[in-house]
């Protein structure tokens, strides 16, 4: 019998029994011969049962240890997997993160000006799209301001290029400033801005461009060369925005409006006047 | 042990979405450079992992797997796994095998993937920043 395995566990000692008993068998007294000869068949009997249980116990033990070291080795590969699995979804994740990260800035800089930092043209022109179906789908007014810096060009000529960038993220960070977070705003392209005013009237849409004017007008813009520069001015046009409008007439209806505060002075914000 | 070489040398340059994979038999090297994410990953890596299961098989020599990749698809992942798993079983019967991977410095996340399979490993297993990679 196995000694590590299942039949171990014992009450009594058979082969101490079987012995005591062939010994009981042999000190018989005369007269008993057929008791004894049955005795004696019914101790082979029960020795022959005794080592078929010996057997069957052998091989039940021999097949609990296999079945034993499977489950344990199947354990094993299965903790084995899992620590795969996770493995292979951590790192996947890891990847899903730096994509969305990858997403994320490929928008913004498709949706950015690298120079200001603000709204580019495409974002632009995708919000003008959306107020222009708002306007249309529930009425909500909205006011296009397109702004442009005077003199520019001169600004780009006597100081350079660096001084004219400084010049540019200068009226973007006032626009920022002068406008509410709701409002949109962003970089039209070279040095004309675009603001589409929400949620507000055409008088208080002009206060706000005029407003924004004279801070400009006021500040100081700090260039990194240390070059002393003129007061910048702007002009700006503003239009309100109608229903039945294209976003071509829209942008022609501003630009025409800029164009006429810059004939006439700089320095100004004009209003469409629009039945 | 024969040191003659019974399978075919892996010289294969990167494609579009596999890394280039070149073995040395005799030197004991295999070496796989660049991205990984074949459409079917498993055909692409099974004479990878064969090779390296011949060259633990039919030498004694030891083995070096130069790794320089950056991008790999799930599937790459667990066929790197299943190769990892035959290195940790050779260096746990005593053979001597070796994992370095290098890295551009200026992309981390090349080195938290590297370090992710290190984890598991008890082979040597070297990750080093390069520069202009």
């Amino acid at each position: 019998m196995s000694k590590s395995g299942r039949s171990q566990t014992r009450e009594f000692d058979e082969e101490r029994l079987f012995v005591e008993a062939e010994a009981l068998l042999a000190a018989a007294e005369p007269g008993c011969e057929h008791w004894q000869e049955m005795t004696r068949r019914l101790l082979e009997l029960a020795q022959s049962q005794h080592r078929r249980m010996q057997r069957l116990l052998q091989i039940s033990d021999g097949f609990y240890a296999m079945t034993r070291a499977d489950s344990e080795s199947m354990a094993r590969a299965y903790d084995h997997q899992i620590r795969r699995l996770e493995k292979l979804a951590r790192i996947s994740d890891r990847y899903q993160r730096s994509l969305m990260d990858i997403t994320r800035a490929y928008e913004k800089a498709a949706m950015h000006d690298v120079l200001t930092g603000m709204n580019n043209r495409r974002y632009l022109e995708q919000s003008l799209k959306s107020c222009m179906e708002r306007l249309k789908r529930v009425g909500t007014p909205f006011f296009v301001c397109l702004l442009d810096v005077d003199h520019f060009k001169q600004v780009n000529d006597q100081y350079g290029h660096e001084v004219g960038d400084d010049v540019l993220c200068h009226v973007a960070d006032m626009i920022l400033s002068q406008t509410r977070a709701y409002d949109i705003s962003g970089r039209w392209g070279g040095e004309e801005f675009l603001m589409l005013v929400q949620d507000t009237t055409l008088e208080e849409a002009q206060r706000m461009m005029e407003r924004l004017r004279e801070v400009l007008k006021m500040s100081v813009v700090s260039a990194r060369t240390g070059a002393t520069l003129p007061l910048v001015t702007v002009s700006a046009g503003l239009v309100e925005a109608h229903p039945e409008d294209s976003m071509d007439d829209l942008l022609k209806a501003a630009d025409d409006v800029l164009y006429q505060a810059k004939e006439t002075g700089r320095d100004r914000v004009v209003v469409a006047s629009r039945t | 042990m024969s040191d003659v070489m019974t399978t075919e040398e892996l010289h294969w340059p990167a494609g579009v979405a596999t890394p280039s994979v070149d073995s040395d038999w005799q030197a004991g090297v295999l070496c796989m450079r660049g991205d990984s994410y074949p459409e079917n990953s498993f055909e692409f890596f099974t004479p990878v992992l064969q090779w390296v299961e011949r060259f633990l098989a039919e030498t004694d020599r030891p083995l070096r797997l130069e790794l320089h990749l950056v991008y790999l698809n799930t599937s790459s992942v667990k066929a790197m796994m299943d190769l990892f798993d035959m290195l940790e079983e050779a260096h746990a019967a005593g053979r001597e095998v070796l994992v370095f991977w290098g890295y551009d410095q200026r992309n981390e996340r090349v080195f938290n993937l590297a370090e992710e399979f290190q984890e598991d490993c008890s082979f040597p297993f070297q990750i080093q920043a390069e520069e202009g990679m």
